[in-house]
C-alpha cells in the first residue's frame, strides 16, 4: 500500500478568506493531515468549501493560502492524477460528445489496469450497461454519476477523492455503486475522503470532519 | 504518449470544420511555399545565365574577346599586339576573370573553294578556342591526323555578311543555316606546291566568335606543319570567360594595358541591376506571402486547441500531459505540412523542367532541376516552419 498522505498547514482558500468563523473548521486553518489508507468523510454545509477542499486535494486551484502537499508518493499532478488520486467530480465532467464507454476507456487507457470485459462487469453491476454506446450528453444526471464512478475506478490509486457521489442516485442504486467501490477498494487498500452535506453512513469511516 | 485511443481523442480535439479549415490552412502554406521557391527559382536561373553557363554567351555574354588597340606604332610591329605568357596570367589573376584562352589562328594559307551554283574561291583565316569556350558543340566536332573531312563552326556574323553584304553584290544566291550545312567546301592547305587538300563542311554556328572555327586540334597540327609565312605563334585574341564584364576592375584592367573589346558587353550590366531587383523585390514579396501563409497555419492551430479548449482542460484533469495532447496534434499535422512541402517541392521541381525544355527553344540552356541553391532554400524553409508550428502547437496547449 502507497505511504502517500496528505498534509495541509494552515491552508485558507482565497475566496474564504472573509467568512466568519473559519477558526472553527477542522481543517481550514489548522495543520490536516491524514494516514495512509484511511476513511475520511468531510461533513460541509453548503459554502463552507467542501468541493473547494477536493478541487485543492487534486490539484485544480492554487488559490489559497498555506501549504498543500501530497507526502510520500510521486509529486507531479500529472503522475499523482495518473496513479495516486482518482475523483468523482460533484460536477461528474463527462466529455458530453462521447459515448458512455468512451469516457471510461480514455481514463482506463492511461493505466490500463483494468480490462474492458471487467469494465463492462461494472456497468451491468449499476444497470446502465445498455447505456453503454450512449453519447454522454444523452444520459440522465444518475447515468452520468455511476460512469463517474466506474470512470473513477478504473485507474489505480491510493485515495479516492468524492464530492457527493451519491447526490442523484436512489437507495438501490446507491448500494450498488457502494458495494462496487468496496469491492476496488479491498483490492487497492487505498484511502477515501469523500465530501458531503449531511451526515450518512456509506462507507465504515474512520475519520469525521467538519468544514 | 499514453495510448489514448485515437478515435477518441480526434472527437475531442478535432472538432467541426476542421477539415476545410486545414485544406484553407494547407492552400495558404503552399501558395507561400511555392511563391517563395519560384522567387528563388527565378533568381538562380538569372545566376546561372548570368555567371554564364557555357552555353549562354548569347544570352547573358560573360565571354568575351580582347585584343590590343592598333596604333601606329604597333603597326610598324606586328609583334606589339600579341599576347605573351605572362599577359594571360595577368589577366587570369583579375577579379571576376574565371577563364582565360587564347584564341587561336592559322600561320599557313588556307584557300576555300565552292564550286556549283556559287562557284567562288577565297583565302580563308581560320580561328580555334578551346571547345569549353564554345557556345554550341556539334556531335561530329572532331579532327583527328590523317582525316580528310574538316568540321567547320561559321560565325553567324560571317554567315549574316556573306547573306547581306557579299551574295547581293556578287550575284550569289543567299544561304540558309541549313543549305550551308549542305555546302562541301574544299580547302587547299599550305604553299603552292606543297597543298594539301581536305573538305570541309559546316557542323555549326556560333553567336559567340565572329569568325571561321576549326577544331583545336587542326590548327595545333596545321600551324605544326605546314610552313607559313609568319610562323609566331604568340595570339592575337584572347577569348576570357568574365563575371561582370563591367566590373570597374575588369574595364581599368583593359583600360591600362590598352586591351581592346566589345563594349556591347556593358550593357549586361544594366541587365543584371534589373534582374537583382525584380528577383529581390519577389523574394520580399515572397517573404511577405510566406509569412502570411505561416500565420494562417498558426491561426488554425491555435483555433482547433481553443474550440477544443474544454476537452483539453479536462483530458488535463484526467491525467494526460500537455505533451500527450500537443503529440496527438502534432502526429495529426507533421503528416499534412509535409504533404504541403512535397507538394511544393514538386511543383518546383516541374517548373524548373517545364521552364528548361521552353527557354532550350530559344537557345537558352538552363538546368532541367532546381539547384543545391534551391534546395538550401527549401531546407531551411521547411525547417523553420516545422519548428515555429511545433512550438505554436505546444503554447497552445499549455
Amino acid at each position: 500500500m502507497s505511504q502517500l498522505v496528505p498534509n495541509l498547514n494552515n491552508v485558507v482558500p482565497l475566496p474564504l478568506e472573509d467568512r466568519p468563523g473559519l477558526g472553527q473548521s477542522a481543517i481550514w486553518t489548522h495543520n490536516w493531515t491524514l494516514n495512509a489508507g484511511e476513511r475520511v468523510f468531510i461533513q460541509a454545509p453548503s459554502g463552507t468549501g467542501k468541493t473547494t477542499l477536493i478541487h485543492l486535494l487534486y490539484g485544480l486551484r492554487t488559490d489559497f493560502r498555506g501549504t498543500l502537499e501530497w507526502q510520500g508518493g510521486q509529486q507531479s499532478w500529472e503522475q499523482l492524477r495518473r496513479n495516486e488520486l482518482s475523483i468523482v467530480f460533484q460536477d461528474l465532467r463527462l466529455f458530453p460528445e462521447l459515448t458512455l464507454m468512451e469516457n471510461i476507456e480514455v481514463k482506463r487507457v492511461l493505466n490500463s489496469s483494468v480490462s474492458p470485459s471487467q469494465i463492462e462487469e461494472w456497468l451491468k453491476h449499476l444497470d446502465i450497461f445498455h447505456k453503454k454506446n450512449a453519447l454522454a450528453a444523452t444520459l440522465s444526471y444518475g447515468e452520468k454519476q455511476r460512469a463517474a464512478i466506474c470512470r473513477a475506478l478504473v485507474q489505480p490509486f491510493s485515495w479516492l477523492l468524492m464530492d457527493e457521489p451519491f447526490s442523484h442516485l436512489d437507495r438501490h442504486n446507491t448500494a450498488l455503486a457502494i458495494e462496487l467501490i468496496k469491492n476496488r477498494f479491498s483490492e487497492l487498500n487505498a484511502g477515501l475522503i469523500l465530501a458531503d452535506l449531511d451526515e450518512n453512513t456509506y462507507f465504515d469511516y474512520n475519520k469525521t470532519f467538519h468544514l | 504518449m499514453s495510448s489514448a485511443p485515437k478515435e477518441i481523442f480526434r472527437k475531442l480535439l478535432l472538432k467541426s470544420a476542421y477539415r476545410s479549415r486545414l485544406v484553407l490552412a494547407q492552400v495558404s502554406l503552399f501558395a507561400g511555399t511555392f511563391i517563395l521557391l519560384m522567387a528563388a527559382l527565378i533568381w538562380w536561373n538569372f545566376q546561372v545565365l548570368l555567371k554564364g553557363s557555357d552555353k549562354n554567351d548569347s544570352l547573358g555574354s560573360t565571354f568575351i574577346l580582347i585584343g590590343k588597340n592598333i596604333s601606329p606604332e604597333s603597326m610598324k610591329d606586328r609583334g606589339q599586339t600579341l599576347f605573351n605568357e605572362n599577359e594571360l596570367i595577368g589577366l587570369k589573376s583579375i577579379k571576376g576573370v574565371n577563364e582565360v584562352a587564347p584564341v587561336n589562328s592559322n600561320h599557313f594559307p588556307v584557300y576555300a573553294e565552292v564550286g556549283g551554283l556559287m562557284s567562288f574561291a577565297t583565302d580563308l583565316p581560320l580561328e580555334a578556342v578551346p571547345d569549353r569556350f564554345l557556345d554550341t558543340l556539334p556531335e561530329n566536332w572532331e579532327w583527328k591526323e590523317g582525316q580528310a573531312v574538316l568540321p567547320v563552326i561559321l560565325g553567324t556574323q560571317f554567315l549574316d555578311i556573306y547573306n547581306y553584304v557579299f551574295a547581293p553584290g556578287q550575284g550569289l544566291p543567299q544561304l540558309s543555316r541549313g543549305a550551308v550545312k549542305s555546302i562541301g567546301i574544299m580547302l587547299k592547305v599550305g604553299l603552292p606546291g606543297q597543298q594539301r587538300n581536305y573538305l570541309a563542311h559546316i557542323v555549326g554556328f556560333s553567336d559567340r566568335i565572329s569568325g571561321v572555327l576549326v577544331p583545336a586540334s587542326f590548327l595545333e597540327y596545321g600551324n605544326a606543319n605546314f610552313p607559313g609565312n609568319y610562323n609566331d605563334p604568340r595570339p592575337s585574341q584572347l577569348i576570357v570567360k568574365v563575371t561582370d564584364p563591367s566590373a570597374d576592375g575588369f574595364v581599368n584592367y583593359l583600360k591600362s594595358h590598352q586591351y581592346s573589346t566589345n563594349s556591347e558587353q556593358l550593357r549586361w550590366n544594366k541587365i543584371r541591376g534589373v534582374v537583382t531587383i525584380v528577383s529581390g523585390s519577389m523574394g520580399g514579396f515572397a517573404l511577405l506571402l510566406i509569412s502570411i501563409g505561416v500565420v494562417v497555419f498558426i491561426f488554425f492551430v491555435e483555433l482547433t486547441i481553443a474550440k477544443a479548449k474544454d476537452s483539453v482542460e479536462l483530458l488535463l484533469q484526467l491525467g494526460y500531459s500537455s505533451n500527450d495532447i500537443g503529440g496527438f496534434l502534432w502526429k495529426g499535422l507533421l503528416p499534412k505540412i509535409l504533404l504541403v512541402e512535397l507538394a511544393a517541392g514538386i511543383s518546383i521541381t516541374c517548373l524548373q523542367y517545364i521552364g528548361a525544355r521552353f527557354f532550350t527553344q530559344t537557345g537558352i540552356d538552363l538546368p532541367n532541376v532546381p539547384g543545391m541553391v534551391i534546395w538550401g532554400v527549401f531546407s531551411a524553409h521547411a525547417l523553420i516552419l516545422i519548428a515555429l508550428l511545433k512550438v505554436s502547437v505546444n503554447n497552445a496547449v499549455k
